[in-house]
């Protein structure tokens, strides 16, 4: 479960399909104006929803803006370029639903965005490296359990990265 | 030991970490080791990948030894009249036997002794087997086998105390 889904879970009383949002109120229904006044009330609310959602969702890749100017580690690192960075929270978004967790991420002194998911299980552990690198490559690595590690390049256009990537999170899953 | 010669089976390997950034989550993230790994600097050497370090039992003291890295970088910055970064601060060690370096299936590794002007402890951890387009498993691989030493713990670690080398 991500953690919106977490969040969406906990912000509605009651189970199952009767379960609603604690922000609801019932809509009145006595009269066309007051209808209208009920469809804008009711979009507040759903307004409101989503606002919430929004304060409590982690955004991919937080804080990596700090990382987007030169010798961001005190010596010669390179920054990561904007487009780079927009790049690596687009690829997160459209793998999301298939991620065990959010990576951990860290910057690489080349300008790289650096993402590892590692997680011990008993056939051994499983990791996952995603680096989006400057230069428009997507350097990936995978060892899930007793499988031999393997690790693939791509260019960031390439339509097979997030069609392999899904692939690759739905055995980590499992394996 | 001469420089190009492997080092002894029973030396210790070590690369002190000198900067707050790149240290996550009690370990070196895989950001940071994939760039210390680098194509090999001389092209008529067997190998594909080096990372620097250092032979322990040519040092004195791991953790003075970094540290006056550390203060020799600083002193640079204030040299040029530049802030030092915070981020410039002994953290740690990762550090394997050079037994086990070499024992590994995949990357085939050795540690060459490659001694420097300002470092005269200084070798190279090196690949032979896989370059740049392997990167990754490389990175894996070392960071599985070699052993993260945060900085208040490095005195009670054995291997990384003077004299264990019987040298």
């Amino acid at each position: 479960m991500t953690a919106p889904d977490i969040f969406l879970a906990q912000s509605v009383t009651g189970t199952g399909e009767l379960a609603v949002p604690s922000a609801y109120r019932p809509l009145r229904n006595s009269g066309s104006v007051e209808q209208w006044a009920d469809l804008a009330d009711l979009l507040e609310q759903i307004v409101r929803c989503f606002e919430d959602i929004g304060r409590h969702a982690d955004p991919h890749l937080e804080g990596f803006e700090q990382f987007t100017v030169s010798h961001w580690d005190g010596e010669e690192a390179a920054p990561i370029a904007k487009e780079d960075l927009d790049f690596a929270r687009k690829l997160l978004e459209r793998i999301g639903p298939y991620l065990p967790f959010e990576p951990d991420a860290a910057p690489g002194t080349d300008g790289s965005i650096c993402m590892e998911w590692v997680s011990d299980a008993t056939v051994g552990s499983k990791k996952i490296f995603v680096d989006v690198a400057p230069g428009g490559a997507v350097l990936t690595y995978s060892r899930l359990g007793n499988y031999p590690p393997s690790e693939k390049h791509f260019k960031k256009g390439d339509p097979a990265l997030i069609v392999y990537l899904r692939h690759l999170f739905d055995f980590f899953a499992t394996a | 030991m001469d420089a190009g010669d492997p080092a002894d089976d029973a030396e210790t390997w070590l690369r002190a970490v000198t900067n707050s950034t790149h240290v996550r989550r009690g370990g070196v993230h895989h950001a940071a080791f994939r760039k210390w790994l680098a194509p090999r600097d001389d092209p008529q050497v067997d190998w594909k990948l080096e990372i620097s370090g250092d032979l322990r039992s040519l040092i004195d003291n791991v953790a003075d030894a970094a540290q006056k890295r550390v203060d020799d970088q600083k002193d640079k910055f204030r040299a040029k009249g530049e802030q030092v970064p915070s981020a410039l601060q002994f953290c740690g060690v990762l550090y394997a036997k050079v037994a086990k370096l070499r024992s590994l299936s995949q990357p085939k590794c050795d540690v060459i002794y490659d001694p420097k002007p300002e470092d005269n402890a200084h070798a190279n951890l090196v690949v032979r087997d896989h370059g740049v387009d392997k990167i990754l498993t490389v990175t894996a691989a070392l960071l599985d086998c070699l052993i993260w030493a945060p900085k208040d713990q490095i005195a009670a670690i054995q291997e990384l105390c003077k004299g264990v080398c019987g040298r």
